[in-house]
């Protein structure tokens, strides 16, 4: 501690130190408010089919698809979507602490499969900045995002059940996930003709 | 030139070391778990941010500078006996150096 220099890169190396230990202390906290989150709802509503293909011509004749292109350029796969309404009320402000800095919350529909027999797919998510917006109260919310099977084709296939996940990402420590609420399974309809579609165009 | 010098070395006495020392200890650690306790009471984690960072800013402004409280116990060297041969204070300087500086007395 003779010079400046030294006594300033002294001062500098305990406060890194505290400020870990300050840190590991406010990470450790976490520990003492356990996640409750409660799902009173949690239900699809509806399922619609669409699905899409190149070969406009052939598809449109036999009245099957709309035409368009997959997502994907030069695909010539007919590839189906579903897009799910839901119902939805959950309390997350028990998540909502000192050291809280957002929640993540998503809503994911798993259904099965002849040859890929787990299927998961996010269809709504929402990031929850305080604990003032810390309640979900969805009525017939349309999905955010569409579902589509690696292998095109998934209509009629049952059994289609909704789960809710949280993710509480902190200020410090570590991330920590959570899973409620399974819905009881739903269909997944027949496409709906596409003739009809065109037809009120 | 030694002026601006000795402005940025900013030396301190032996004493004075001791006491910046402490004095760097006690402050961080205390504005460290006072920061941890006011942050947690009021739940929110800026208060925590706040004071660990100004007692960081105490902690600089009450150590680095040469105070005066830190020059209180000089170290008083011995004069100069010789002539060529500077005295040494403590083994720091060699034997052989030493002897020299007997032989001088």
């Amino acid at each position: 501690m003779h010079s400046t220099l030294v006594r300033a890169q002294n001062v500098f190396g305990f406060f890194t130190t505290v400020a870990f230990f300050v840190a590991g202390l406010v990470s450790l906290t976490s520990l003492l408010y356990p996640a409750n989150v409660s799902v009173d709802v949690i239900r699809a509503n509806s399922v619609k089919m669409y699905c899409i293909s190149s070969f406009i011509s052939f598809s449109r004749a036999a009245g099957l698809c709309v035409g368009g292109r997959a997502h994907q350029y030069y695909a010539t796969k007919v590839q189906e979507y579903a897009v799910l309404n839901f119902d939805l009320e959950a309390d997350l402000s028990s998540l909502f602490n000192w050291n809280t800095k957002q929640v993540f919350a998503y809503v994911s529909a798993t259904y099965p499969g002849s040859k890929y027999t787990d299927n998961e797919v996010v269809i709504w998510d929402t990031i929850l900045p305080s604990r003032s917006a810390s309640k979900l109260i969805l009525k017939n919310e349309r999905a955010k995002y569409s579902i589509n099977d690696i292998t095109g084709k998934f209509a009629g296939r049952d059994d289609v059940t909704l789960s809710f996940h949280w993710n509480v990402q902190p200020h410090v420590g570590r991330l920590t996930w959570g899973v409620v609420g399974l819905t009881e399974g739903v269909k997944f309809p027949e496409v709906e003709k596409a003739g009809k579609k065109s037809a009120a165009k | 030139m030694d002026q601006i010098q000795s402005i940025l070395d900013g030396f301190i006495d032996f004493e004075g070391q001791r006491l910046a020392e402490t004095l760097t200890t006690t402050i961080l650690v205390l504005s460290g778990i006072l920061a941890f306790i006011v942050g947690y009471l009021l739940s929110d984690l800026k208060y925590t941010v706040y004071i660990g960072l100004s007692g960081t800013v105490i902690a600089f402004l009450a150590v680095v500078p040469p105070w005066g409280i830190y020059k209180r116990n000089p170290l008083t060297y011995l004069p100069a006996g010789g002539v060529q041969v500077q005295m040494v204070d403590g083994d720091a300087g060699g034997g052989k150096e030493k002897e020299e500086g007997k032989k001088v007395k």
